[in-house]
């Protein structure tokens, strides 16, 4: 378990460090990056004087030395919109987009097993026909698109949600749908396929026979079994929502580290978007080493195999 | 198996649709009604035809601006279908070579890829999507870019592993024995049978590009407002939910229509070609 550990920890130290480069290297391969700080009618005088004092007159390697000792130091520069430190900004809205994300997870989650369960039992019936045509249309349909659709329905027409925001649980019902569509139809596909191969099996037949409810066969046994391979697609969809935030918490307004990034883009502020880029590639490296770990824990199988 | 009755009908049913959005697209210049930039403020926010006010000259309504929104989605198809093609070519021709080379020949340039398949992945594609974009700015090319950039990793790793096996069955080391160069091996012997799984993999790559390519223009970080762009009508399709519903409706069902039609052919291709890729 040591062992698998430590593997995993150094994983997680090379692809940080890895994202880290590829942000630099974008950086420094958009031109000159004395542009994006010097006041436009800056002399040649004050340019070089910038240059030195920013690094820019440094080899490379010695600037992307010193950009990792910063960002290890938590110093990613000011935000040029805000007059802030961008990672001050980056950690203000974080817990916002964690926040969204784990609600959409939840939500598929809680829609998505019961749902891929019933339908394996009643396979073939019109309950089945009528999940898996849901999780067709959920798969296919762009989930920004069904953002808006949902505000105009549920905000516009019915009036029963707000449009836009965050501050209550209400406002978090239509982004965190929104966000958990496709997860949520893929989850349910994989959890019915699972059941049907583990309603197949002799213990099940077993359970059944020693006079055990449908119910508990169900959820004490087949369920059980088809888990792991659900939990895997969630987790990864983990990864995939992370991104999904950005433009999900664009159309609701919802004041994440997301919509940060892409108002950054536009106001053309780039220590906040790379201090976004970059946190968010942490997160998601973390969230996907400690989903491993937590297999390790719940599947012997993969200790050993590592 | 009774969702395998409907199957053919289903499958035929998008490559009806396919036909006619690349159709649409492809000759939009001579089939939309309409040039898709034309304002006309006097016919602002028409409504579809079958609505009670609607009329026949807009048969999908207009917009804010009175543009007709059957000529806007013909002409947003071809950008989608465009930059979905062109970058699912790009990265496909780059991962499968990469594939190749990293299968048969292993060692450290192996190593040296996968690693580096594994650090992009390692991060969301839509972070590194918008980082490119911010960097290089917004543009057709730069979609293209950064969906290519984006797109090689699944070709190169799928190649790979197959390669990893082929390249120890008989057929090639026969070949080899025949002396046979390491370039003919790979381009006479081991490319053909990659071949079905990367069409696969294309197939449903040019959907999700459709749908990456859309959100990027929803969020301006696509082709500019004199394009044409679904997800750009989508973006402008917000302030007019509670009056004009059909400016939301419309790029967004051509969008679900379009991948859903894709993803039928994908699943049939796969189905037809490369039943492995299943799992």
């Amino acid at each position: 378990m040591a062992r698998f550990a430590l593997r995993r920890a150094v994983d997680l130290v090379v692809t940080v460090a890895g994202v880290m480069t590829i942000v630099f290297v974008m950086l420094r391969l958009s031109g000159d990056p004395l542009g994006l700080v010097a006041p436009q009618d800056a002399s040649a005088e004050e340019l070089n004087e910038l240059r030195h004092a920013f690094g820019f007159d440094q080899p490379l390697w010695t600037q992307y030395a010193q950009f990792l000792a910063r960002a290890v130091q938590g110093d990613l520069g000011q935000s040029l919109q805000f007059r802030r430190p961008a990672v001050e900004l980056v950690l203000d809205t974080l817990p916002m987009t964690l926040l969204l994300t784990a609600a959409a997870i939840a939500l598929s989650a809680a829609i998505a097993i019961p749902a891929g369960t019933l339908a394996a039992f009643r396979r073939g019936r019109p309950a089945d026909r009528a999940i898996m045509t849901g999780t067709l249309v959920g798969q296919s349909i762009p989930y920004f698109w069904l953002g808006i659709m949902l505000i105009m329905l549920f905000a516009v027409r019915l009036g029963w949600l707000p449009t836009s925001g965050s501050g209550s649980l209400a406002h978090l019902i239509l982004p965190a749908l929104t966000l958990s569509a496709t997860s949520m139809a893929r989850t349910a596909r994989l959890v019915r396929a699972e059941m049907l191969g583990v309603l197949r099996q002799d213990y099940i037949r077993t359970a059944l026979a020693k006079g055990l409810t449908t119910r508990a066969m169900l959820f004490r046994h087949a369920l059980r079994n088809a888990m792991l391979p659900a939990m895997t697609t969630l987790a990864l969809d983990t990864g995939i929502l992370l991104g999904g935030a950005v433009v999900t918490e664009t159309i609701f307004a919802w004041p994440g580290l997301g919509r940060l990034i892409v108002q950054g883009i536009l106001l053309r502020d780039f220590p906040v978007v790379q201090a976004g880029v970059l946190y968010l590639s942490i997160t998601f490296v973390l969230i996907n080493g400690s989903v491993d770990g937590l297999y390790a824990i719940l599947d012997p199988r993969i200790r050993k195999a590592a | 198996m009774s969702l395998r009755l409907g199957r053919g009908w289903g499958v035929a049913a998008a490559w009806v649709i396919l036909i006619l959005v690349v159709g649409g697209a492809v000759f939009a210049d001579t089939l939309a009604p309409y040039d898709p930039l034309e304002q006309s403020l006097r016919n602002r926010l028409q409504p579809v035809s079958w609505q009670a006010n609607g009329d026949w000259r807009h048969p999908l309504g207009t917009d804010q601006l009175g543009r007709d929104i059957l000529s806007r989605t013909m002409h947003g198809a071809r950008l989608s279908l465009a930059v979905g093609c062109i970058a699912v070519v790009i990265a496909g021709t780059l991962g499968v070579m990469l594939g190749l080379v990293a299968g048969f020949y292993r060692g450290v340039l192996d190593r040296l890829l996968m690693r580096l398949a594994d650090i992009q992945l390692g991060m969301p594609f839509m972070l590194l999507a918008v980082l490119i974009i911010a960097i290089f700015g917004a543009s057709v090319r730069n979609l293209v870019v950064v969906l290519a950039v984006g797109g090689w990793v699944i070709y190169a790793r799928v190649v790979r592993v197959q390669v990893l096996s082929l390249r120890e069955r008989s057929f090639v080391e026969s070949a080899r024995a025949l002396g046979a160069s390491d370039l003919r091996i790979v381009a006479q012997h081991i490319l053909p049978n990659v071949v079905p799984s990367v069409t696969v993999l294309a197939s449903f790559a040019v959907a999700q590009n459709i749908v990456l390519e859309s959100a990027l223009s929803f969020l301006g970080l696509g082709a500019g407002p004199r394009t044409p762009s679904w997800g750009g009508m989508l973006a402008d399709s917000r302030a007019y939910l509670a009056t004009a519903w059909w400016l939301a409706a419309m790029p967004g069902a051509a969008i679900m229509l379009t991948v859903l039609s894709i993803n039928t052919v994908g699943d049939w291709l796969r189905d037809t070609l490369d039943p492995q890729l299943r799992a």
